[in-house]
């Protein structure tokens, strides 16, 4: 019966021919949004494999070289987006992709995609995501919005209620034939996204993972938006009352709550501006120790102890190089400032992003927007990952070096004195790892709930209207 | 008349806010009969049917079909009944014999095509337009493909909401032999209709609704055509509270 009244619409909506420009126009966007993505992502990745290499291939070209020229000489951090980023591009064009990582201090990333974008670009350009949590939802609003209204305001819904139709299988009929249309366009934009030339890298193998997630909770979405639709059409006594209804939810949940959560997020947790962090950072930097000046109050307290340690009396006589030791003083110092401004800063965020997560549970908009970006990998957290793996990693590197510059044979004051080639080339390069599923999603409860509660809500709302309209309390 | 009314509203009454749209009606249609509901536009003939179809709950007095209470049970109160409304609104992309197949299956039955041919024929659609889109069918024709449906359901009480409005005259004639046709096969009748000849025509019982009272309850035989109108106009422009109308002795 539920089939059968879907199969009414679909029918409906294939000889009725004004329907068709709205629809096929939101499968072409859908479907060319994903395959410029895939291209750019294609692009992209070759790019980032260059850059990659040439980068390696000129940290080994250094051949042997003193640790601490090589701190300085630096590598580079380069975050690889998955697959599932040509499907939801989330914050990533807004966030750098590549962090310079040397001594002395963290990298910030760089080379975001809106640096290279025009001045006249307010927004960045809209991908399948963005157009299956606005566009589809507004197409099903107009479909729907007049589907079970048109059998209302005919009397063939009456007609089928005294004959025996079921008053829920008349409008789960109704919300199976939207939500079939709302799947048809999600599957377009993933089968057009799907590239069977992904390397096996990490991110990859990731989104194997990821791909059924992000499928099965946009198809929950997508039938909580076909449900509403309906739900709204049942209750509300016209459709035009229910068009304007649910174009107001549509323009509340996709442009208004969102910006307002996210003036709220930033009003009540503030982030320091970028200047004011730069000069506290400095601040706290300067009050610390310098590895490169040898008059530096805590570093002459360090080598008297080690003068003592060792029961010498001046530094050239010590049996390693204690400007290496110098050096990692230096670093670990800086290492506590980062953690602390960094860290503060890291905090901040995660409390815009935690209130920004509670305004989804009155959002089911905001709720699969925040949850699309984290299945992609292209949202803040995983931005915050890529920052604090490329600084462990940074910091690592140098430590070896500073290692290496310390107890590698040369004395105190030998700045000529070179590591390896072969030491300097078993420095493995960076490579980015995927958080775990369930690690992502443990940022993202509060969307998991919204989406589950807005479901049964709205099944609720229809199966109560279904009961009214089979009992004449609901007009049909 | 022995048989159980198979339609009755015992003291029903009906408000829309201040409106009252069905006062303390009573009225009862019994198996084989066929009752014709006349009143002006805003008399509460439709909401009478409404409240037998279960689409409307009575605000005092009960409803019953074939001994059900809609209200408590309107799935088995529908089960006993058909309705035909003033236009049978049907999928205009589906042929008359879908359309019968559809709100068949809808209710819960498969019916195999040569019977659905053999309902829509003996509601008088030609064969060749039972295969037509209903697109292009008229008005009369979406009546008996209605009236197909409600074969098609054995249902024990047909009710119609002003089903010859807009008929020309054979299609009016075809469609009330049918009627007749169905109440002769024993099942209860209930229409409202403002063709007064119609209703004289059919024989049965009338009855003359005016702001949502049954001020006039009479057997067609009783009256002929011309006494049945000076009667209902005497109802239409009487002022609430007016004595009965005298009976004109023929």
């Amino acid at each position: 019966m539920m089939g059968l009244v879907a199969r009414l619409e679909l029918a409906h909506w294939r000889r009725n021919r004004a329907l068709w420009r709205p629809l096929l126009a939101t499968a072409l966007a859908v479907l060319a949004a994903a395959v410029w993505a895939t291209a750019e992502d294609a692009a992209q990745r070759e790019a980032h494999r260059e850059a990659a290499n040439e980068a390696r291939g000129q940290w080994e070209a250094q051949g042997a070289k003193h640790p601490h020229g090589m701190a300085h000489f630096g590598d580079f951090a380069f975050r690889p987006a998955g697959p599932l980023a040509r499907l939801d591009r989330g914050v990533q064009a807004r966030l750098g992709k590549v962090i310079f990582m040397e001594g002395h201090r963290q990298g910030a990333p760089m080379h975001a995609d809106v640096a290279r974008a025009g001045t006249v670009a307010r927004f960045p350009r809209p991908d399948a995501a963005f157009l299956l949590h606005t566009l589809v939802p507004l197409l099903l609003v107009f479909l729907g919005g007049a589907g079970l209204a048109r059998d209302r305001e005919s009397g063939r819904l009456k007609l089928a209620l005294v004959h025996g139709a079921r008053a829920h299988a008349v409008l789960g009929g109704h919300t199976l034939a939207l939500w079939g249309l709302g799947l048809a366009l999600l599957g377009l934009g993933v089968v057009a996204a799907l590239d069977t030339n992904v390397e096996c890298g990490d991110p990859a193998h990731a989104a194997i993972e990821r791909l059924p997630a992000f499928v099965v909770l946009h198809a929950l979405f997508l039938a909580l938006v076909a449900a509403g639709v309906v739900a709204a059409t049942a209750w509300l006594p016209s459709a035009r009352a229910a068009l304007l209804t649910l174009l107001a939810a549509w323009v509340l949940g996709t442009a208004l709550l969102p910006r307002a959560a996210a003036g709220v997020a930033d009003a009540w947790f503030p982030l320091p501006s970028q200047d004011d962090f730069q000069a506290q950072l400095r601040a706290s930097r300067e009050a610390g120790p310098d590895g490169h000046d040898p008059r530096d109050a805590f570093i002459a307290t360090r080598r008297e102890a080690m003068l003592r340690e060792h029961g010498v009396d001046t530094v050239e006589a010590l049996p390693l190089n204690f400007d290496g030791i110098a050096m990692q003083l230096d670093e670990e110092f800086g290492n506590r400032v980062w953690d602390e401004h960094y860290g503060a800063l890291s905090h901040q965020l995660a409390r815009q992003v935690r209130a920004v997560s509670l305004a989804a549970l009155v959002n089911p908009f905001q709720a699969i927007d925040n949850l699309s970006m984290t299945l992609a990998g292209t949202d803040l957290a995983h931005d915050l990952a890529f920052q604090e793996q490329a600084e462990a990693h940074r910091r690592e590197l140098i430590a070896k070096l500073n290692h290496e510059h310390a107890y590698g044979g040369s004395r105190t004051g030998d700045w000529s004195a070179e590591a390896s080639a072969e030491f300097l080339a078993a420095l493995g390069g960076f490579t980015y790892r995927v958080p775990p599923l369930a690690e992502a999603l443990r940022g993202r409860v509060a969307e998991l709930v919204a989406l589950t509660f807005w479901a049964l809500l709205l099944l609720a709302l229809q199966r109560r209207a279904a009961r009214r309209l089979e009992r004449g309390t609901l007009a049909c | 008349m022995t048989a159980e009314p198979m339609l009755q509203a015992s003291s029903v009454t009906r408000r829309f806010g201040a409106l009252t749209a069905v006062d303390a009606l009573d009225l009862e249609v019994r198996a084989g009969e066929l009752f014709c509901l006349l009143g002006a536009n805003g008399a509460g003939k439709t909401t009478t049917i409404h409240l037998f179809l279960c689409f409307l709950a009575p605000d005092a007095g009960s409803v019953r079909v074939g001994g059900v209470d809609p209200v408590e049970d309107p799935q088995g109160a529908r089960r006993q009944l058909a309705y035909i409304p003033e236009n049978v609104a049907l999928y205009p992309h589906l042929s008359g014999i879908e359309s019968v197949d559809l709100f068949c299956r809808m209710g819960g039955t498969r019916l195999p095509p040569a019977r659905l041919e053999e309902l829509l024929e003996r509601s008088g659609l030609a064969r060749a337009d039972a295969r037509r889109r209903v697109s292009g069918y008229s008005k009369g024709m979406r009546q008996k493909v209605g009236l197909a449906i409600a074969y098609a359901r054995e249902a024990k009480a047909l009710v119609l909401d002003e089903p010859l409005s807009g008929l020309d005259p054979e299609a009016a004639s075809d469609f009330c032999a049918e009627l007749g046709r169905i109440r002769d096969g024993g099942a209860a009748v209930l229409m409202t209709t403002h063709d007064l000849f119609r209703a004289k025509e059919l024989g049965g019982r009338i009855g003359i609704m005016r702001a949502g009272r049954l001020v006039e309850e009479l057997a067609a035989s009783d009256v002929d055509a011309r006494e049945l109108e000076r009667l209902y106009l005497h109802h239409m422009r009487a002022a609430p509270g007016d004595a009965p109308a005298p009976r004109a002795t023929s």
